[in-house]
């Protein structure tokens, strides 16, 4: 257990992780404007409940996690009620909308390696992920967590993280790549919630993945 | 070794391209990799897309204003616990106090003006300080203080400040070099009403402030440069801290206190209701003479 901290010393801790919380910020509520709000909320938030950080363990982690409950509770309410009406009625990646069936894999993917990415069509295509997808894709792809921290922000189970980030690679391979070569591949195509028996999260029988758990 | 069919190997490209996964698994995946130009081809593509992603996505830097909305709000809510846990700590507040009147008996040098020779804990010999200031006007005089300050909080304080700044660990909250803006940024924020120091050297520019705290007090932070070095002026409300130093100079019609850190040298002096510390690389005799400067 922690104790409390004076202002200066947690602003040393935590200033320099502003602009991770500011990023994941603008992932969750899409908007720049909210997103300083909704890190502002969290820091204040987590100063004051800073004893019940555990010294040792991911300060980042932690502040995402606050982070990710301020967005759940009062948040994505607010942001919801507003943009409801935005949503483009023909939005293929709505949650639930994306069939396994239509996750495709490359027939060719040296040929499409030598094709760069443009950065806007990304960022729009990561835009219109799932928003659990797009958080789990950017703190792993782009933030570089490991899956242990993004487990414990999200606060789902690592064997989630997997899955959810397996998918959005899928999702956005056959969004930005479209028009390329492109072939069913069932293999690569599983979008199960879960990963079975993916070990950390106690596993199942079946295919038997080991993570690196000590971590 | 045992290779894992395709299947379980596309499964687990990603977990394998991020190191997530156990040696003895990723092991297997190599192997089949090694053996499977399809597969190969899959894992080249992956690490591609990975690589693509990091090179282009965005990845908004937070505003500057925003750590100063967090600053100020941090602030506030610590005076606001601070209020709370007043009641029941009255009684080691009150020893606590006691205490630190004291240490400001002991510490304090002479009052502005008075002139060092004024405390009888002056040695008077002249400093000898080395390193010419950029002005060509001589060193002023200075004289050896009796007690020593290596241990004082405050100093560390001061030196730390300067340093994070320098090393960009505290980042300036505010980007200007026009004293005017930086007093009206500060102004409310901290409690006491900010003159931004101006120096009669012209190449001194002012590169912005931030809000920092000097003990327990709200205090403003000033980034200014001199030919590549870098001043700090930390001014900081006067009730808050003793002043003093290793040695005194009288200087511009104030004494000003000087003394070091390692490589890092500091002057403070009181004005009114306020003191300022001015914290740098550069020889203490130009701090002095700057800290002479200040109007």
């Amino acid at each position: 257990m922690g104790v409390p901290v004076d202002a200066r010393k947690f602003e040393e801790l935590t200033l320099p992780l502003l602009d991770l919380l500011y990023s994941v910020g603008v992932r969750y509520t899409r908007n720049r404007e909210d997103a300083e709000d909704l890190v502002q909320e969290t820091l204040l938030r987590a100063f004051r409940a800073f004893d019940r950080f555990e010294e040792g363990t991911s300060l980042r982690a932690w502040l995402l996690r606050i982070l990710t409950n301020c967005y759940y509770n009062r948040y994505r309410r607010r942001v919801h009620e507003r943009r409801a009406a935005d949503l483009p009625a023909d939005d293929p990646y709505h949650e639930g909308l994306v069939s396994d069936a239509s996750l495709r894999c490359l027939r060719d993917p040296e040929a499409t390696m030598q094709q760069p990415l443009v950065s806007d069509e990304l960022q729009r295509a990561i835009d219109r992920l799932p928003e659990a997808f797009r958080v789990v894709f950017v703190l792993t792809e782009v933030e570089e967590l490991t899956y242990r921290e993004v487990a414990d922000a999200m606060g789902t189970p690592i064997g989630t993280v997997m899955s959810r980030l397996h998918r959005a690679r899928k999702l956005l391979q056959q969004d930005l790549l479209r028009g390329r070569e492109w072939a069913v591949d069932p293999e690569a195509a599983s979008g199960e919630e879960d990963v079975p028996g993916a070990a950390g999260d106690g596993g199942e029988t079946g295919e038997v993945v080991r993570l690196r758990t000590a971590r | 070794m045992e290779t894992g069919s395709c299947g379980w190997v596309r499964r687990f490209l990603g977990p394998w391209k991020d190191g997530e996964l156990d040696p003895a698994d990723a092991a297997r995946i190599e192997a089949h990799l090694a053996s499977c130009p399809a597969c190969a081809a899959q894992a080249r593509f992956e690490k591609w897309f990975g690589g693509e992603v990091r090179r282009l996505a965005d990845r908004p830097r937070a505003p500057e204003r925003l750590a100063q909305r967090v600053s100020f709000e941090l602030r506030r809510a610590q005076r606001a616990r601070r209020v709370r846990r007043a009641a029941w700590a009255a009684g080691s507040v009150a020893a606590a106090a006691g205490l630190v009147l004291l240490v400001a008996f002991v510490a304090r040098g002479p009052s502005p003006g008075s002139g060092p020779t004024a405390d009888r804990s002056v040695v008077a010999q002249p400093s000898g300080a080395g390193g010419a200031p950029p002005s060509a006007s001589p060193a002023p005089p200075g004289f050896q203080l009796a007690a020593r300050h290596d241990g004082d909080p405050f100093a560390a304080e001061l030196v730390d400040r300067h340093e994070r700044v320098v090393q960009r660990t505290l980042p300036l909250e505010l980007a200007t070099a026009d004293g005017g803006a930086a007093a009206a940024w500060f102004q409310g924020k901290v409690p006491f009403a900010l003159r931004v120091p101006r120096f009669a050297d012209a190449r001194i520019r002012l590169r912005g402030g931030r809000l920092t705290h000097v003990g327990d007090r709200d205090a403003a932070y000033l980034g200014y440069e001199l030919q590549g070095h870098s001043l700090s002026v930390l001014v900081v409300p006067g009730d808050a801290r003793p002043v003093g130093g290793e040695r005194a100079y009288d200087v511009g019609g104030r004494t000003v206190f000087a003394s070091s850190r390692g490589e890092i040298h500091y002057a403070v002096f009181r004005d009114g209701e306020v003191v300022y510390a001015l914290v740098s690389d550069l020889p203490e005799t130009t701090l002095v003479e700057l800290a002479g400067q200040i109007r």
